[in-house]
């Protein structure tokens, strides 16, 4: 019988103190039910890393079918999604590695995915409208007209008053300047 | 294209319309942007909630990927000799409930046999199709009926933690405990469980078909 034997689990990470932790005895006993209670929450903080559907959609399949015929069942629930929250981890950082040579990506991602907890951080909600709030008039602007009214970059442009190429070189401006801000908020 | 501001603009573009973004080498002042334009993208309400097709097709490719090492939601032919063997190793007949609950093997399944039972008709066969489950009370026992490519199979819906009711959720093929997070299959075998110790499988409940009637040994 399984019960009782998962008490307590040491968690070995390379280059890091081992850590311990007592368990409720959660468990996991078939794969189906894995999935069913883990795949909304991957999906969804894969989206958040990559913004699109098909990407996001790819991601979330990779991550399981490479998880779940390496977890040995029954296993207790929160060792189940540490693992899964690696998988994300690391197909998001092969992701973005492979596809647009950012090096960076494992360290983005570690920040923003705590251990045991598939859900983005506290934190993190509302942030970007935070970030908005702090961005100059015309940057704020253009970044809401595209993200939050869903204006096309011509349609932007025509209720800013400028060319779209002008508004191209103001969307990237006001991208740089939010990722900047909310690099701010993190440290 | 040409410079960070088209490539930035095409990766918002394809974002904004659930595009699969085109690729490319992102300079570190890029990779800034397009991050922030991820960021951006997912405060949409609602923008981040998977479509359901999606995920119910990926949870049917993993099905077919896995099946051959692990039992598969419902009632396979394997589950029901392995079962009959376990019942029949436990000492089905005459075994009082409780002690059989107690005592059996991991994974084992106990049935339940009254000592003066009677076959008592509970539903119609034309309300369980192939691959559905059904909830019934026989007044004393409660029980769900499971077609298997046309076999009947009968479990209790009994917790055997607590002895709450459990309720069926027909679409995942699964019984739920409302009293404490504890799911068992429709074989009976638990599936999941918060509990400290997970309790023993549920009892299966003789079953046969007469006249188009369901019937259960119950008492």
């Amino acid at each position: 019988m399984y019960p009782g034997t998962y008490r307590l689990h040491v968690q070995l990470v390379a280059g890091s103190r081992p850590e311990v932790f007592v368990l409720e005895g959660s468990v996991y006993t078939d794969w189906e039910t894995i999935y069913q209670e883990n795949a909304v929450r991957v999906y969804r903080l894969i989206f958040s890393r990559v913004g699109n559907r098909p990407d996001a959609e790819d991601l979330t399949s990779e991550v399981f079918v490479k998880s779940l015929p390496q977890l040995s069942l029954p296993a207790p629930v929160p060792q189940v999604r540490a693992y899964l929250s690696t998988a994300v981890r690391s197909v998001l950082a092969d992701h973005w590695r492979r596809h647009y040579g950012a090096l960076l990506a494992d360290v983005e991602v570690d920040n923003v995915i705590r251990p045991f907890d598939l859900t983005p951080s506290p934190e993190e909600s509302g942030r970007a409208g935070r970030v908005l709030a702090l961005l100059p008039e015309r940057s704020r602007q253009i970044l809401e007209l595209r993200f939050l009214r869903g204006y096309s970059i011509k349609e932007a442009a025509g209720a800013m008053g400028v060319s779209p190429g002008n508004a191209k070189i103001l969307q990237y401006r006001a991208l740089r300047l939010a990722a900047d801000i909310g690099a701010r908020m993190l440290s | 294209m040409s410079d960070p501001v088209q490539r930035i603009a095409a990766f918002v573009d394809d974002l904004l319309r659930n595009r699969r973004p085109r690729r490319f080498g992102a300079s570190a002042e890029e990779m800034e942007a397009l991050q922030a334009a991820v960021e951006l993208r997912t405060a949409q309400p609602g923008a981040d909630l998977p479509d359901r097709d999606f995920i119910d097709r990926l949870g049917r490719q993993l099905r077919s990927r896995m099946e051959p090492k692990h039992q598969p939601i419902g009632v396979t032919r394997r589950t029901l000799l392995r079962t009959a063997g376990l019942a029949a190793a436990a000492g089905v007949a005459g075994a009082v409930i409780d002690r059989t609950i107690v005592s059996q093997p991991a994974g084992g399944q106990a049935t339940l046999t009254p000592d003066s039972g009677s076959w008592r008709p509970v539903a119609a066969l034309a309300d369980v199709p192939a691959g559905q489950a059904l909830r019934f009370s026989s007044g004393s026992v409660e029980g769900v009926l499971v077609n298997d490519g046309g076999t009947i199979k009968a479990v209790s819906a009994v917790c055997t933690h607590q002895g709450c009711l459990l309720r069926l959720d027909a679409t995942a093929h699964r019984l739920r405990c409302p009293c404490h997070p504890t799911v068992f299959a429709l074989t009976g075998k638990v599936v999941s469980s918060h509990l400290p110790v997970p309790p023993a499988t549920l009892p299966a409940v003789q079953a046969r078909v007469r006249d188009g009637q369901i019937e259960v040994l119950v008492v």
